[in-house]
């Protein structure tokens, strides 16, 4: 819901709650006054206080990146390359069905060389070249902990909180906690790229509402001209037409209105109204072709490829310049189990200029200081190799102990690389963030106490970072 | 802020109270159990390790004792003396909740009831829904004319005592859509709405409402939020999310409905219908219920993590369904709020952990185990088909049985007895590698030869030696996939040098398809479909450095594989209704690349090869015997009569049946044609997934903190301990669904009858449909919900019953239209003093456009469809390759226009059109779906193709069937279902007439908008007429009173 629909509730609760729903989404107003009020949710309203971001643009790498070929270089790993995996490193923690079997686990050092970058000698791999540009602008951390290891539970834990499906997604979260600022456009948008045949499958649930109600699902954009479903009428009808509807539906409704006085039928007119606002707005947000040649060359050749993950770098730019609030894209192809060496190549061909250009964008217009940006994946991949090893050529499996992502812009520290692994990049040695800390320090940016955004439903007060989480002070501004 | 304003606390307090006590009395479930649950059970409740000053408020006993500072917790009828009441009402630090815990504090109106309850004289019962259901008679009410039945003497009687009066009775109009919709998810057919409109008889809503009841229609409605509780879909629902089938079980759902199965049935069917005594296929479909949870395959997944989700979903959704309680909150410690400890939830768990399946499974479709649940039409087809079976081989017994058969064969047989007479030809191969230097490939097809290539004296004439790098390829001759043959043999003979494994031969496409491979001198056939792969071995070894001859057939009709070696069949392995075998299969039977010596990733073989021959057909065992160099039949004549042994007789009596006697040679080509339309019928069959016991339960442990590595103490089957026990009888699901079912139970009925009332009333006496516990919204009107539930439960837990019951009474029938000031009296309508408008469901939404524009096919059952949708939007999110329900193939036909509970339900991308409605994704049980309107949905209204398709139906009916003046009237009414008033009807004929002068100037956009969707247009109607009513009737879909049942 937006805020165009809470100007419209002249005769729900709203009027008789004044000044109290007027800072809050009106789906938490809803919420918190139940009809009967000895069972009155209680949520807090948001923001509990000053956010350092307005927005966040959340780039998760789909399949889960190998954070020992980007991100986090071992020596020792090249020392040891081809030993087998210690058992004191181990320790017997579980691993996936794939290579829980396999007799041999030998250690795999990167094909890649790291180099320091920046003022803030920062190490990144060679297949960053874009990414090391603007390393100084960028918080790393190296710490990153999940709980799954296969990747529909664990990018359902990245996502809501919950491994196991049913829960709404951070960005269903923050559209009920914090409404839309747009004026045209919801809460929450997502854009998918990058989906080849064998590619780790995405769900929409990972952008659901779980059980919140449906307006706070994650808005699709598609690529094309057409992103919205059911944006453009099937016979293409001129926008007289379309206008004579949109005022018939309007006039019409107004009258039963007067008839019945629900204002239910109120409610439904605005979001007619603001459908005409989409209709006319959309195919020109996306239209990359007005951009200065300057700018479509700093996110790379992909970007006029509709689809592309350059092109949908571009478009969330402009989504946030119209106060989009949480925009997510999803990199489809990083589960590297085999064949890493030439997959993750491509990968980054895909991902590293748009993924830099976007943060030198943002930071150019301004934009960079109020937006959270958050590269990241699911979970990490093994230190160890999946199959065969050979000169060229390896795999990694799925690893959950740690992993890598970096931070930018509104409230976070830039030039930071936080937490530290083991020479295997095996086990966290040092400030461990857990899935739940992230989302804790996310929800912090927009000014939000995760412990305070909750929903009753069945019973229990549930909140996105379930019954953990903890902010990660040392990593804020 | 406390201290400040105390004083106006208590000034408030004082106001409050004195409305309070002028209500009613406090009820310590209603009023005071869920303000203890919801701001001091946190500190004072189950959890110990949480528990602050050894206070428990979650056992009203522990109220009236002494707190730990010696004082009394609660003095009956003195608020001043009570410490609960000091120390929420003290300004010290002693102040609870306390003060950092800004969640928690008290509301004036909470405190004012802590003291009121007090003040009458704190008396504490258990928390209402588990109190056995009352007894209540319908109380006396001032306005007696008004009720029709008990419901509104109960509904009434709250209204009086609040100072309010029901709304008026809806016209006919409203009341014939309203009930309509309600029962049947369609709007009321123009004939039904003027039969109920002129019926003048008293009794004519009643008879509508029992013709409702007995619609078809009615079932397929009723089914949706069962649905929904049930979380069924198409499709797997975890990672690859692919395709299953479980239609047969919703297709017994809407029959159960439809033939108003008693309630306790329909539970005890579905939760334990193969436990009942000599199961029927009926019973056994029903249990289906809990196996429409998500079921994961994700590659590298833990079985043992994933078993455990499967049952503690069902312990979720069976407490939700039938008890209304979170129960899942005990998973991984004690419950919070209710008497339910983390024990008694895996107490419940084991009644669900004896089910014979994987914690891995469904990757090939249904995961075990399932079972064929022929259609009542495939039941008699089969029967047919069995019979005519019995015919035909009673015909043929009787023809070897006759004189002139035997005397044939006789004669036959002295013709024979010393040449090669045999009127019988091999069948012809389609290649036949003879393997001497000069003929390598004696068919012609191209072959290629690579690696070092030693021609020797063969088996036969020459023969070719390999070293492990000798290949020899040629394209396989049947390409296109759609005339593919469903069989394949092929072997020959074969000298091997080592005990490697090597490969004989292989038919592949990029590493697919199938290997004839010696494993330790076992031959072997590998089938490989992408990163799948299986090993089929032959029975026998074959001796090292001899000459052997090895043939395999294989037959995707009749699902088998068949070895042969030295002539000899050796071992014949069937694959009834095995997904995997017919999907690998085919991947060989596709593949397009023959290689003898090797195959593309496989060893090569090491020895000689020699007369090598492939069929794309299977072969008779005396067939590959010819080719294996003997002649079996020869033999056998040449064993004297008396001799023979009896299967030697019947190898020769079925040899000359077969090849020689024309009488029979007919008789068995009928005989075939039956047994192929049998095997393609029992092929075809769907299956469907059901509950089936192990033979021995799993041991089941308590689970510390949910997890199923943390294996905590052993337990056994067993209901709460808070909820009565019913003479239990064992510890089976039938046992547990006799006890949901047992009229003692306090909940099943409460609940089921709360959701029934929220189904039709749009709000639930409980609001909180799915949690009965004390955190759940109290009842309204908690005297008629214990009325509806014995009702229920008296009445044989009769459906329709309380269902005619709910919509009969005077209450449903009010009208919705209030003044604003009535409205403001009661916002949501607790009192029911109005009928409330319900957004219609989204299932509702489409197919009351199909009805209106008579696209919409009255088909109960089948088969999900797949409508209309977006291109490329499963594509986008799926793996693909190699699974189903990866691309969304788009339906054409009737199969566009069926109901909406028929479309496709794939759960990590559900259709589009339903979701934007609020339809759930049924990845969880879903007790009601939320409300929203968003600008998507006009969007979808407007543009869908699916609603433009029906607009333009809509106009075209109306067109045809409608005189030119009264259109506009028409058309409104039709798709309102009531009559325009004068503003609208000028409204309407306004847009018409501008938009007929835009169409009349612009032919081909008028054109463009009559031609959407597949099917076909009256092209005797006037293009710019016809695109201009379109666009009118789009509008009137578009209202809000359009998606709305009145």
């Amino acid at each position: 819901m937006t805020k165009i629909q809470q100007t419209a509730l002249p005769l729900t609760r709203r009027q008789f709650f004044g000044e109290l729903g007027a800072t809050m989404s009106a789906a938490a107003l809803a919420s918190l006054l139940p009809a009967d009020c000895l069972a009155a949710n209680s949520i807090s309203r948001a923001p509990h206080f000053k956010p350092t971001a307005k927005r966040v643009l959340f780039l998760c790498q789909s399949g889960a990146p190998s954070q020992i070929d980007l991100f986090d270089p071992k020596p020792e790993l090249a020392k040891r390359h081809g030993e087998q995996l210690p058992d004191d490193v181990r320790k017997g923690q579980r691993l996936t069905g794939m290579t829980a079997d396999q007799e041999s686990k030998p250690l795999t050092s990167s094909l890649f060389k790291f180099a320091r970058h920046g003022q803030s000698q920062t190490p990144l791999s060679e297949l960053l070249p874009y990414t090391a540009k603007i390393a100084d602008e960028l918080c790393f951390v190296h710490s990153l902990h999940t709980d799954a290891i296969n990747h529909d539970p664990a990018i359902t834990l990245l996502q809501s909180g919950s491994q196991l499906p049913g829960r709404p997604s951070m960005g269903a979260w923050t559209s009920y906690g914090l409404g839309s600022e747009s004026k045209n456009l919801p809460a929450y948008v997502v854009m998918v790229s990058g989906g080849q045949t064998g590619d780790q499958p995405l769900s929409q649930r990972q952008w659901g509402s779980g059980f919140l109600s449906t307006e706070h699902q994650g808005l699709k954009f598609r690529g094309g001209k057409h992103p919205i479903l059911f944006l453009e009428h099937p016979a293409d009808i001129d926008r007289k037409t379309r206008d004579r509807m949109y005022d018939a539906i309007d006039d019409l409704n107004k009258l039963q209105f007067d008839e019945t006085s629900d204002p239910e039928i109120q409610r439904r007119t605005e979001q007619y109204r603001l459908a005409q606002q989409m209709q006319i707005s959309v195919p020109s947000l996306v239209d990359l072709s007005n951009e200065p040649q300057s700018t479509l060359d700093l996110y790379g050749k992909d970007v006029l490829t509709p689809g592309s993950y350059a092109a949908n770098c571009l478009t969330a730019r402009r989504l946030l310049e119209r106060d989009v609030r949480f925009v997510q894209l999803f990199h489809r192809g990083w589960d590297h189990h085999e064949r890493l060496p030439s997959r993750i190549q491509l990968k980054c061909r895909q991902t590293d200029q748009p993924s830099a250009a976007l943060i030198t964008d943002l930071k150019q217009r301004g934009l960079l200081e109020d937006t959270l940006v958050v590269w990241a994946g699911e979970f990490g991949r093994t230190a160890y190799c999946q199959g065969s090893l050979s000169d060229k050529n390896y795999g990694r499996d799925h690893h959950p102990r740690c992993f890598s992502i970096w931070m930018s812009g509104g409230g976070i520290r830039k030039g930071l690389s936080y937490g530290k692994t083991d020479d295997f990049s095996y086990s966290v040695t040092e400030n461990p963030v857990h899935i739940h800390d992230l989302q804790a320090t996310i929800l912090h940016c927009l000014g939000i106490d995760h412990t305070k955004l909750t929903y009753r439903f069945s019973g229990r007060d549930f909140r996105l970072t379930d019954v953990g989480g903890k902010v990660v002070k040392d990593i804020l501004s | 802020m406390r201290l400040v304003s105390f004083g106006c606390i208590v000034v408030l307090l004082s106001a409050v109270s004195a409305d309070l006590a002028a209500q009613s009395r406090i009820d310590f479930a209603r009023d005071i159990q869920p303000i203890l649950a919801n701001h001091c059970i946190r500190c004072h409740g189950p959890n110990e390790a949480a528990r602050e000053a050894k206070l428990r408020l979650d056992q009203p006993d522990s109220l009236y004792r002494k707190s730990s500072s010696g004082r009394q917790l609660v003095v009956a009828g003195k608020p001043s003396e009570s410490e609960l009441y000091r120390r929420i009402m003290s300004s010290d630090d002693d102040h609870m909740p306390p003060i950092a815990e800004s969640n928690l504090q008290l509301s004036a109106k909470q405190i004012a009831k802590l003291h009121l309850w007090i003040q009458q004289g704190a008396i504490g019962k258990s928390h209402w829904a588990y109190s056995p259901i009352a007894a209540t008679q319908s109380p006396a009410v001032q306005s007696a004319q008004w009720p029709r039945n008990s419901i509104d003497n109960f509904v009434l009687h709250q209204l009086e005592a609040k100072g309010m009066s029901p709304a008026k009775e809806a016209d006919r109009l409203t009341l014939i859509r309203r009930v309509t919709f309600d029962l049947t998810g369609l709007a009321p057919l123009p004939n039904e709405i003027e039969q109920f409109v002129s019926d003048s008889s008293p009794r004519a809503y009643e008879r509508l409402v029992d013709r409702l009841l007995e619609s078809p229609k009615y079932g397929e409605r009723m089914a949706t939020p069962w649905l929904d509780l049930a979380r069924y879909a198409d499709t797997h629902g975890y990672h690859i999310d692919s395709h299953r089938d479980m239609w047969r079980w919703r297709d017994w759902v809407i029959q159960a409905l439809n033939d108003n199965m008693p309630f306790d049935q329909f539970t005890i069917w579905q939760l334990a219908g193969d436990l009942l005594p000599n199961s029927t296929l009926q019973q056994r479909i029903a249990t289906g219920f809990h196996r429409n949870g998500m079921i994961n395959f994700e590659e590298g997944a833990i079985p043992a993590e994933y078993l455990n989700e499967y049952i503690a979903d069902r312990v979720t959704t069976t407490a939700t369904v039938w008890l209304g309680q979170t129960m899942e909150c005990a998973r991984c410690h004690d419950h919070k709020y209710d008497p339910f400890s983390q024990r008694e939830f895996y107490q419940f768990y084991a009644y669900f952990n004896s089910i014979d399946e994987e914690g891995l499974d469904g990757r090939n479709g249904n995961a075990k185990p399932w079972i064929e649940a022929p259609t009542p039409s495939q039941v008699a087809q089969l029967k047919e088909y069995q019979a005519e079976l019995k015919r035909s081989q009673g015909l043929l017994a009787e023809r070897a049985k006759s004189n002139e058969f035997q005397e044939l064969q006789k004669a036959w047989e002295r013709r024979s007895s010393d040449a090669i007479h045999l009127n019988n030809s091999l069948p012809k191969p389609t290649h036949y590698l003879a393997l001497n230097e000069s003929t390598l490939l004696a068919d012609g097809s191209k072959t290629v030869v690579s690696g070092p290539t030693s021609w020797v004296p063969g088996k036969i004439r020459g023969g070719l030696l390999l070293g492990g790098r000798t290949r020899i390829t040629w394209p396989s001759n049947t390409s296109n996939p759609s005339t593919q043959s469903k069989q394949v043999a092929f072997g020959g003979w074969v000298f091997a040098t080592t005990e490697e494994t090597t490969t004989i031969a292989a038919k592949q496409t990029a590493g697919d398809g199938l290997c004839l491979q010696l494993n330790k001198l076992r031959p072997t056939l590998t089938l490989k479909r992408e990163t799948h792969e299986r090993h089929f071995e032959c029975e026998t070894q074959i001796a090292l450095r001899s000459w052997t001859h090895i043939m395999v057939s294989m037959d995707l009709e009749r699902e088998s594989l068949t070895w042969f070696v030295n002539g000899k069949q050796v071992s014949r392995t069937e694959f009834s209704r095995n997904n995997e075998f017919t999907r690998l299969a085919t991947a060989g039977l596709n593949s397009k690349q023959w290689h003898l010596g090797g195959g593309e990733e496989r060893p090569g073989f090491r020895g000689l090869l020699d007369e090598f021959y492939v069929f794309d057909q299977s072969l008779s065992a005396f067939n590959v015997a010819r080719i294996a160099g003997r002649e079996p039949i020869l033999d056998l004549l040449k064993i004297a009569l008396p001799k023979r042994t009896p299967a030697q007789r019947a190898l020769l009596r079925n040899y000359f049946m077969r090849h020689e006697d024309k009488i029979s040679q007919k008789l068995l080509a009928r005989d075939e044609a039956i047994q192929s339309n049998l095997r393609r019928l029992q092929r075809s069959l769907p299956t469907t997934m059901v509950m089936a016991e192990l033979p021995e339960p799993r041991p089941t442990h308590v689970l510390k903190r949910g997890d199923y590595r943390q294996r905590g103490e052993l337990v056994t089957a067993a209901t709460p301990a808070a909820l009565p026990t019913l003479d239990n009888d064992g510890q089976d699901r039938l046992a547990l669904a006799r006890w949901l079912v047992h009229p003692d139970n306090p909940l099943t009925a409460r609940v089921t009858a709360n959701r029934y009332w929220s189904l039709f009333l749009g709000r639930g006496i409980v609001a909180t449909e799915g949690d009965f516990g004390s955190r759940g919204t109290p009842p309204t009107h908690p005297h008629l919900l214990d009325w509806l539930a014995n009702e229920f439960v008296r009445s044989g837990w009769n459906v329709k019953h309380l269902h005619r019951l709910i919509v009969t009474s005077a209450t449903y029938r009010q009208s919705n239209r209030v003044s604003f000031a009535e409205r403001k009296r009661d916002l949501d309508n607790v009192w029911l003093s109005r009928m409330q408008r319900t957004r219609l469901p989204a299932e509702a939404i489409r197919d009351n456009s199909l009805q209106l524009s008579g696209l919409l096919i009255e088909k109960v059952g089948g088969p999900s469809v797949y409508p209309y949708q977006p291109s490329g939007l499963w594509r986008e999110l799926s793996y693909r390759e190699d699974f189903t329900a990866q691309v969304y193939r788009q339906s054409k036909g009737i199969d566009l226009y069926r109901r909406s509970l028929y479309t496709i339900r794939k759960r990590t991308l559900p259709p589009p059109m339903l979701r934007i409605f609020d339809a759930p994704d049924r990845t969880v049980c879903t007790v009601k779906r939320p409300t929203s309107n968003t600008a998507q949905q006009a969007l979808t209204l407007l543009n869908d193709p699916t609603f433009v398709e029906a607009s333009r139906h809509i106009a075209q009916r109306l067109l045809v069937e409608v005189p030119e003046n009264d259109r506009s009237q028409v058309f409104f009414e039709r798709i309102l279902g009531r009559p325009p008033r004068a503003a609208e009807l000028r409204l309407v004929e306004r847009l018409y007439g501008r938009q007929l002068t835009t169409y009349q100037d612009d032919l081909s956009a008028a054109k463009r908008l009559v031609s959407v969707g597949e099917s076909s247009r009256d092209e005797n109607l006037d293009i710019a007429e016809h695109a201009s009513w379109t666009i009118a009737v789009t509008v009137l879909l578009n209202l809000d009173e359009a998606v709305h049942r009145p």
